[in-house]
């Protein structure tokens, strides 16, 4: 399952998976091999600014001015995408957006539900919150494309008793 | 680090009393305890014209982290004043003296690892290249991840071993692949780490300090 429950014993099962991690030579080369490919492109992208720290500068401040003027542009991005056939909802606490997300679960009787990776998610304690629900969540995001696709197929087979299990 | 500053004509002064800078407690959480040991440096250090440490670690502790330690104690303003003359050698070499050339010999290849505390803290990165590129007979070989930690970390190291060691043989394997002979660092701490590893490993690869180096002439 996706979910673990360690956030009262989050030390000790870090202990114990950095142990067990540490010790597995094929995942520190994955590691090792991801963070080098990441660091080459990084250092691509940077190659393509004349000035890289002028960029970030214009992120930033790009971020600040949204961040800063959430007012108009969330009742924008919120037309925009209504208009493109998303249903939004306004929560002004993590409690109703759980609320919301359970009651729809409920209503649609569904077992598994796919969302996106989001820090919101987290920040809401949505996953505990499905599980106590008894509804797996399954977090779908790039790497797990051809995961995805599998369940894509699983979710419309007719008899399925148990949700995919996913490593 | 006395034979070069000798041979530069310079006259030092070791305080044998001054046992630490306090930095292990301080990385701990424990700033009171740090503060502690701190004092007797920051007294200990008033008198000098320049202080420098043959350590970034140590040097970024001074520099960087005492204003912070001191911050509204009655050592602040002393302990700011510290901080304006601490160097770390190989900075003090290139930056405050000048000097590049001390006329070393040492006949072998060498791969240079930098120090997390002196690279990100003091910003020191090309005065220990300087210093190696004029050292006769000697050819500095760059490892791939230079620049990443050797896993080391003071007390992550007791905290964390297995981290600690999964980042060490990381570095090990980086300095092992350029075919060197030594392990040049401006850190006895990341050495003393990674020559623990490289004992266990069997490696015939020797660490061995910057001014080990650079002290090595008639």
């Amino acid at each position: 399952m996706l979910h673990f429950e360690f956030m009262a014993t989050f030390a000790s099962e870090f202990k114990r998976q950095a142990t067990k991690l540490g010790a597995d030579i094929r995942h520190r080369s994955l590691i090792q091999k991801s963070l080098k490919g990441y660091e080459k492109s990084r250092d691509e992208k940077k190659g393509r600014f004349q000035d890289w720290e002028a960029g970030r500068q214009a992120a930033a401040e790009t971020k600040w001015e949204a961040i800063n003027h959430l007012d108009k542009y969330l009742s924008e991005f919120a037309d925009n995408i209504a208009k493109r056939g998303t249903k939004v909802f306004w929560a002004s606490a993590a409690e109703d957006a759980r609320n919301y997300i359970l009651n729809l679960a409920k209503e649609k009787q569904a077992r598994t539900i796919i969302k996106s990776k989001t820090m919101t998610s987290e920040e809401i304690h949505l996953n505990d919150a499905l599980s106590k629900a008894g509804v797996a969540g399954l977090e779908a995001f790039i790497l797990c494309i051809f995961t995805l696709r599998s369940m894509h197929r699983n979710l419309s087979g007719q008899n399925r008793s148990a949700p995919p299990s996913f490593a | 680090m006395v034979r070069i500053f000798e041979k530069l004509g310079h006259k030092i002064e070791f305080d044998e009393s001054i046992v630490c800078c306090g930095q292990p407690a301080f990385n701990a959480g424990y700033w009171n305890e740090a503060r502690d040991v701190g004092i007797r440096v920051v007294e200990k250090l008033q008198t000098a014209e320049v202080v420098v440490i043959p350590s970034g670690s140590c040097g970024a502790m001074i520099r960087v982290f005492y204003p912070e330690v001191f911050k509204n104690h009655p050592q602040e303003e002393a302990a700011r004043s510290l901080g304006q003359k601490t160097y770390e050698l190989s900075e003090f070499l290139v930056d405050r003296l000048g000097v590049t050339d001390l006329g070393s010999r040492f006949p072998a290849k060498v791969t240079f690892h930098d120090g997390c505390h002196g690279l990100r803290e003091l910003h020191v990165k090309p005065q220990p290249r300087q210093l190696l590129k004029r050292v006769k007979e000697l050819t500095l070989v760059e490892m791939e991840d230079q620049t990443s930690c050797c896993g080391f970390g003071g007390t992550f190291a007791v905290k964390f071993p297995m981290i600690s060691t999964a980042m060490g043989e990381g570095k090990c394997a980086s300095a092992l692949e350029t075919g060197a002979e030594y392990l040049v660092s401006n850190d006895s701490s990341c050495l003393m780490h990674l020559q623990g590893l490289l004992t266990r490993q069997k490696k015939t690869l020797k660490t061995i300090h910057l001014a080990n180096v650079l002290a090595s002439f008639d």
